[in-house]
């Protein structure tokens, strides 16, 4: 202690303090060369993995989620956008193909909404955007479908998967779905699409008002179903357009 | 509206085909009509036997004969109609080529005036005349020159010729007396730059 | 409940929309009648076109054999099946359709949009139905006319709405005529002639 109280002593301080400074550095910046080293041979052999299998990552949706796991275990998502999946996405050219879908998701709920007042089966969502991407445009899955509604939050528009009843089914307009309504589409989805005031009555034990007002509700407030005001048996009976099959 | 200015006048003659056209379409309709009737006829006909009544199909089929012939009938008027409107459109036509051919005609006729025998003798007259004239001044300018005109030419040539060298001579650059004692080897190059001199001169009167 | 399209007898597709019993009310969420009345104009224009129909009646609606009634009715919605099933009698109509007050609402929304016309005017109950718009119609017209050599001659309605060849203005309704020949009328290439007996029209070529 005593000698390093000398001015020799500070000099002598000061230099050792750089040495193992340039050492640090020195270390650091091998380190450094070598994580990059790394990450080259990673990058490239990510790259040439994708290149060589981008089309089957395209089009064939048990190799997609293959690939979509392996991603995922070291943290990277190349199909989710260009934004979620940064630089992934763009080098490996796979950014694109989660907006085309979004894209064709907004088409076919845009384009049903008329009928069915933006609630969409699932797996009639799958079957119309298949339909719209055709053959060259490979399998789609669900899983795709909820990751591509992901990628669409930011937009806002209020795109969201909702589970009735065990069914998935995507919703294109922001509203709440009540827990009347959600039981109205559960037996809606039983009985073919044709709801009367008396299945709830019967099935539900609802008192008349309760059902009249959740179909009314329905049908002026939400525009979720169609009235077939000729229904010889009821009068009145509620069509619900996305518990129905449609063929075109 | 100003495309109104553009339309043909509608005159008498359309007004009676337009008519005439009414007509034919009145008979057609009629045509159309009695054939109504004739095919129904014929079923009441056809049910009537069916149903054993023999003379009630018979009173129809005479009906039905009957309507057969206002349509023979009909067919007739309606040629001797279109006949008529196909005429008259046909005259129509005629008509507009004999304007067209009365038209060139005046055409021919105003063209024939300007080009009378008389005027055209004249012209060819006077064609000739111009040509001659022509002639007559070539041959001048082309004729030998007079003594006068020709010493005249010669002195012209002359001046001319002493122009030209004068202007030579204003360009020959003649070297400059020497400030110093000439060195013996020097005089021969005075001697061959002054020669040449002469012989450009030469040159120049040659062609003269 | 599965919805499919459907070939009518005269070979019509109809969409699948057609075949949902909920199709036929007037729906009481102005979007989703919007969307109804927008279906329903297409599936009216597109019929209309199919099967060369001009006149769209509201009482078309009550009739079980107008021209219309394979689009306005749908009987394999058979609403006696389940009558039958519950036994008890409350329907109106056993099959599926379109009721008049419906359909008048879709033709008032088709003549707001230019898509239809009421014929005669001042009357909401019958509409002409503009599966071609009378400027397109216009254009068929002169074009027949030029195809057949009729310019500069004068034609009568019935020349056109019946003419001896099957034309595409075939069966063309006069009030719908009238507006193609005023709309060529505007750019000088219609006239129209009356005389006390009808009109008629001539056609001219187009006018620089």
């Amino acid at each position: 202690m005593r000698r390093g109280v000398g001015l020799a002593a500070f000099d002598r301080q000061e230099q050792s303090k750089r040495s193992f400074a340039e050492l640090s550095s020195e270390l650091s910046r091998s380190q450094i060369e070598n994580l990059h080293s790394q990450l080259d041979q990673f990058r490239t052999a990510l790259a040439h993995f994708a290149s060589t299998h981008r089309e089957s990552i395209k089009s064939d949706p048990t190799f997609r989620h293959a690939f979509r796991q392996m991603c995922s275990s070291i943290g990277v998502d190349p199909l989710a956008g260009p934004r979620q999946g940064g630089w992934w996405a763009e080098l490996l050219g796979l950014g694109d193909w989660q907006y085309e879908l979004g894209v064709q998701i907004v088409d076919v709920c845009v384009s049903t909404r008329g009928r069915n007042g933006g609630l969409i089966e699932m797996s009639e969502l799958v079957r119309l955007v298949s339909k719209l991407r055709g053959m060259s445009g490979g399998g789609i899955t669900e899983d795709d479908i909820v990751r591509s509604i992901k990628t669409l939050q930011p937009l806002g528009a209020g795109y969201q998967v909702v589970e009735i009843d065990g069914c998935k089914m995507v919703r294109s307009v922001v509203k709440a779905l009540d827990e009347d309504q959600t039981v109205i589409l559960a037996i809606a989805r039983e009985k073919g699409g044709r709801v009367v005031e008396d299945d709830f009555i019967r099935q539900k034990g609802w008192t008349r008002d309760r059902t009249r007002a959740a179909l009314e509700n329905m049908l002026i407030r939400d525009g979720l179903c169609w009235l077939d005001a000729q229904d010889e048996t009821a009068g009145r009976a509620y069509w619900i357009p996305s518990a129905m099959q449609w063929d075109a | 509206m100003g495309g109104n200015q553009s339309l043909p006048k509608i005159t008498a003659q359309d007004r009676a085909i337009l008519d005439l056209k009414l007509q034919r379409d009145k008979l057609r309709q009629y045509q159309k009509k009695i054939q109504g009737v004739l095919d129904r006829e014929h079923a009441i006909a056809k049910a009537q036997i069916a149903s054993g009544q023999k003379d009630r199909a018979l009173i129809a089929l005479r009906r039905r004969k009957y309507q057969q012939s206002l349509l023979t009938k009909t067919d007739e008027q309606l040629m001797n109609l279109e006949q008529l409107v196909s005429t008259i459109e046909f005259s129509l036509v005629e008509v507009s080529v004999l304007h067209g051919l009365k038209q060139g005609n005046e055409v021919l006729k105003q063209i024939h005036k300007e080009m009378n025998i008389e005027s055209v003798e004249k012209l060819l007259e006077e064609t000739a005349e111009a040509r001659e004239y022509q002639r007559e001044i070539g041959d001048m300018l082309s004729n030998t020159l007079t003594l006068d005109d020709e010493e005249a030419v010669q002195r012209e040539l002359l001046s001319l010729q002493q122009d030209v060298l004068a202007e030579t001579n204003k360009d020959v650059q003649l070297p400059s007396v020497p400030s110093e004692e000439p060195a013996r080897n020097e005089a021969p190059a005075q001697g061959i730059s002054e020669e040449p001199q002469p012989a450009t001169r030469n040159k120049v009167l040659v062609p003269g | 409940m599965s919805l499919s399209t459907h070939t009518t007898p005269s070979g019509f597709l109809l969409p699948s929309i057609h075949s949902a019993p909920a199709f036929f009310t007037e729906q009481p969420n102005p979007t989703t009648q919007s969307s109804a009345t927008e279906q329903w104009t297409r599936l009216i224009l597109t019929y209309a076109r199919h099967r060369k129909l001009f006149v769209l009646r509201v009482e078309d609606a009550e009739s079980t054999d107008s021209d219309w009634s394979e689009i306005l009715r749908n009987e394999r919605i058979n609403r006696m099946f389940r009558l039958h099933l519950h036994a008890f009698q409350r329907s109106s109509s056993p099959v599926g359709r379109i009721l008049p007050n419906h359909l008048s609402n879709i033709i008032s929304n088709m003549v707001s949009k230019n898509l239809a016309a009421y014929e005669p005017p001042k009357q909401t109950r019958s509409a002409l139905i503009f599966w071609r718009l009378p400027e397109e119609w216009a254009e068929i017209l002169y074009d027949w006319v030029v195809s057949i050599g009729q310019l500069n001659t004068i034609l009568t309605f019935y020349d056109i709405t019946d003419p001896p060849v099957e034309s595409p203005l075939t069966n063309i309704p006069v009030p719908l005529l009238r507006r193609a020949i005023s709309i060529l009328g505007k750019t000088g290439r219609s006239q129209m002639i009356a005389i006390a007996d009808g009109e008629g029209v001539r056609f001219l070529a187009r006018s620089k």
